[in-house]
Formats: structure tokens, C-alpha cells, sequence
């Protein structure tokens, strides 16, 4: 149906945009170094009130320095008179689908530029990467975007949020502001709080032992081997992808804390406190886990990651803890941790894949395992 | 505005109009009036805008130009576009 749409629709963008028909699919293509002014002049027109980060330097390490994308560029671009009037970003991955290895993209980052804005420019590059990437994944957006997605994606399924308040000051002030009787009242709620995370917390095993690492190794091929199988639905973990997403994003810090037993890793967590951006509620975030599913057959390492996770997290100086994500094991391991479900917060999730039964299978939302970073451009 | 597609030159009501609207955009008919602008049709985004392009060339024939476009900006926007190009009675 979605080809036929461009087909159908193509026509009405070029009016729209003023191009000719024959060239407004040139007019989209893969991005250049050469393009980078004009991606940023685009981005700053578009996120002119919220760019709290150096673009550049974000811009770069996303789409042209990202070692484990796959050519053209990660970036594309559409172009009007030596003008670029829109923009696409895609994340490449490998999508495992029940053992199988699949291409596929993630697309973000989708911007056009406010004078070209509800014409017909973000369906058309929505329409075109789909043609050229069998699988397209997105997650989430802006209330906007949202129902343009879940007319253009299926929408599969939505991520849970699961929230850990940590200290009630902020909220507290929120109702009864600012004063004595709200810092009184806070401080008895802290205390609380407090008590409350230490009924979640459990002696380590004596054969796990937790510790932060600088970066990912081999060892996550392995972790995400474990996953790769008949049921299963997930974006493989390599070390390249891992180091390019979170140790050398240039827009905020990543902690990482990986499990051990016996020097063996059997499972990590990475989490996320940006002071950076604007947090007025100090909140941090747990964005992504994976961990074998028992030790030796007999206890889950992920709900001590978990734990400890929110532990640095606590020390830090973080008020709340969040962890968004669609899987049981980390559902059991997160509530076991002490973060509460808010049933009326979710993320939804969106796909579009050819061929037809593909699309069905990933369509039918069994077996997926998502996590924060699958929803993330941070 | 010429177009070799086969068309209805046929005018229609302001009601018919309306009524036309709010089946194309999937929204209630009591939603849909004059006055209502396009931020508040949740359909009316970038596709609804294609949409509205496709179904008004396929129907009454009408071309849009890129001002018309950028006018558009509400139901009667929409009414106008009709008016301008005869196929709206009664006004």
C-alpha cells in the first residue's frame, strides 16, 4: 500500500514544494560533509528555542562520524535550489528476528524547515526511506508527529515507564509551594523514601560482583547471542554500536556498570544524569540493560544491576529515577527495584518493514525486548 | 486548474462541503465547521494536506497552487478554495 502512496501523492508534494515531479525525488538523497552548514542552518531554524547542545558536534558524531553505520550517510537530506528545506536521520542497526540478522534503521531527527512545514515533506522522505530500508523503526516523537507515525507505521506496541522518586522536594513544592511547612514536609517524605529503597535492596551474591566500566567489549556479542533466538525480537549489541551510542556521544555523559562472575561480564546497565539539558527534576535514567537471564541457573544478576544502578544514581544527586522499556525480565527486575509502573505514561512503538510477512511478524509484537536507547537521540 | 482526470463539475452546498471535509479528515460532522482552523483537526498534518490536494483534484479538479497552500489554514480556507473555483452553491 505505502509505494502506492508515493506513487499516488508524489505528484502533490512537488506542488506543494514547487519541483518538478521528475526531479523531486533526486532532491532527497543521502547527505555529504558538504551538506553540514546547511543541516545545521535547518536544524537551527527548527529547534532555534531548544538547542541546549553544541549541533555540531552532535551532528557529527550522529551521522558522519559514526563508524558503525553502514554507507551513504546516516543523514539525508532534501534539497531545494541549493537549499536544504528538510532532513531525516537514521540510525542504522541490526535487528535480530527470531535468529535472523536484519538490516534495518531507525529514523529520527525528522525536521522541515518552518516555511515548507505541513506541506507534504515529512511523508514523502517517510515514504522514500521506506523504499530504500526493509525495516523502519520509530519510537515515540512529539504529539504532532505522533499521528502522522501511526498512519504512515504500525504501531506494535508501547514501551512501559516505570519511575523511582528519590527526593519529594520538587513535587512537594509543586503542590504546597515553596516554604518551611513544604521543606518540613519533604524531609519526613525523603525519609520515607528512604526507608522504602532499603526494603528493595538484597545482599549482592557472593559470586556477582558489580563494577563500572569505561567501555563494551566482545563481551556483549555474547550477552546478546543469548537473546538471538526463535521468540525473540531485538537490536543486537555490538561494541561498535555500544561505544558509538554511549561513550562517545559528545551530548551527554554515560555511566555503565556491568555484572561479573568469576571475571566473566553476565549482564550490564547503562545509565544517564544530564545536568546538561534543562532537569529542573533532576531526573535520571536507566536507558538501557541486558544481563544473562540466571547465574549458573539459579538468580537473575539484573535486578542487583538494577539496584545498584539506582544506587549511583542516588549519589549523584539525582530526585528521580525513570527506566522506559518493553520486556518481562526487565519488568520483574525494575519492580523488584523498587520503581513503581505509571500506567498512564508510555512510549509508543512503530514499525514498517517489507516483505509482507515480515512486516506481520514484527507487527505482531511478540518477543520484542526494548529498552530506553531504542527510543533515545540523546 | 485544468486536469485531464475525469471529474464532478458539479457544484456543492456549504453543507455538502462540510460534510465532505469531516469524511476526509475522519473527524464527527458536528466537529467540522467554517470556522474551525486546520490546528484543530488532528488529521490535517502533512499527509492531510496531500490528502486534501489528491481528493480536491480528483473530485472537483482543482489544482492548488502554493499560495492556496499557504492560505490553508482552515475549513473555510478549504470553502473559499471551492468558491473561487466554482463549485460551491449558494454563495
Amino acid at each position: 500500500m505505502l509505494p502506492n502512496l508515493l506513487e499516488k501523492l508524489g505528484p502533490y508534494v512537488s506542488q506543494a514544494v514547487g519541483l518538478p515531479t521528475e526531479s523531486l525525488l533526486q532532491a532527497f538523497r543521502p547527505a555529504i560533509e558538504g551538506d553540514l552548514p546547511g543541516i545545521l542552518e535547518l536544524r537551527q531554524a527548527v529547534l532555534r528555542d531548544v538547542l541546549w547542545w553544541d549541533d555540531e558536534a552532535f551532528v557529527r558524531w550522529r551521522y558522519f562520524d559514526n563508524k558503525s553505520a553502514t554507507e551513504p550517510t546516516p543523514y539525508w537530506v532534501f534539497e531545494k535550489g541549493k537549499e536544504i528545506i528538510g532532513g531525516i536521520g537514521l540510525e542504522p542497526l541490526v535487528l535480530v528476528v527470531d535468529g535472523e540478522p536484519c538490516p534495518a534503521v531507525r529514523t529520527l531527527d525528522i525536521m522541515v524547515r518552518p516555511d515548507f512545514d505541513g506541506q507534504g515533506l515529512g511523508v514523502l522522505m517517510n515514504l522514500v526511506i521506506f523504499k530504500h530500508f526493509p525495516i523502519t523503526l520509530v519510537t515515540g516523537g512529539n504529539e504532532r508527529s505522533r499521528n502522522l507515525i501511526s498512519r504512515l507505521f504500525r504501531h506494535v506496541l508501547d514501551l512501559h515507564v516505570w519511575k523511582a522518586i528519590i527526593k519529594s522536594r520538587e513535587r512537594v513544592e509543586r503542590r504546597l509551594g515553596p516554604g518551611p511547612i513544604a521543606s518540613a514536609v519533604a524531609m519526613v517524605g525523603d525519609l520515607f523514601l528512604t526507608m522504602d529503597r532499603r526494603n528493595w535492596r538484597h545482599p549482592l551474591p557472593k559470586k556477582l560482583e558489580i563494577r563500572e566500566l569505561t567501555r563494551f567489549d566482545s563481551w556483549v556479542m555474547v550477552l546478546s547471542q543469548e537473546f538471538e533466538r526463535t521468540g525473540r525480537i531485538l537490536v543486537r549489541r555490538s561494541p561498535e554500536y555500544l561505544n558509538w551510542r554511549f561513550v562517545h556521544n559528545p551530548r551527554c555523559r554515560y555511566r555503565i556498570l556491568g555484572g561479573l562472575v568469576g571475571g566473566k561480564i553476565v549482564g550490564y546497565v547503562v545509565t544517564r544524569f544530564n545536568l546538561s539539558r534543562p532537569n529542573p527534576r533532576k531526573e535520571a535514567e536507566i536507558v538501557d540493560c541486558l544481563a544473562l537471564p540466571t547465574i549458573g541457573g539459579e538468580i537473575s544478576p539484573l535486578p542487583f544491576l538494577i539496584r545498584a544502578a539506582v544506587d549511583q544514581l542516588v549519589r549523584e544527586g539525582a530526585c528521580l529515577v525513570s527506566c522506559t522499556a518493553f520486556d518481562d525480565a526487565i519488568q520483574t527486575a525494575v519492580e523488584a527495584s523498587g520503581l513503581h509502573r505509571r500506567p498512564d505514561e508510555r512510549l509508543p512503538f512503530f514499525v514498517q518493514a517489507s516483505p509482507t510477512a515480515l512486516h506481520e511478524r514484527l507487527s505482531a509484537g511478540q518477543g520484542w525486548c526494548l529498552t530506553g536507547y531504542d527510543s533515545d537521540v540523546e | 486548474m485544468a486536469t485531464e482526470r475525469r471529474y464532478s463539475t458539479d457544484a456543492v452546498s456549504v453543507d455538502e462541503a462540510l460534510a465532505w471535509v469531516a469524511e476526509m479528515f475522519e473527524e464527527p460532522k458536528e466537529n467540522i465547521r467554517e470556522n474551525t482552523p486546520r490546528d484543530d483537526i488532528a488529521a490535517w498534518d502533512s499527509l492531510g494536506q496531500l490528502v486534501l490536494m489528491a481528493k480536491l483534484d480528483e473530485r472537483f479538479g482543482i489544482r492548488l497552487t502554493q499560495a492556496d497552500l499557504r492560505s490553508l489554514q482552515s475549513v473555510r480556507a478549504i470553502l473559499d478554495v471551492l468558491r473561487t473555483n466554482g463549485r460551491l452553491n449558494g454563495v
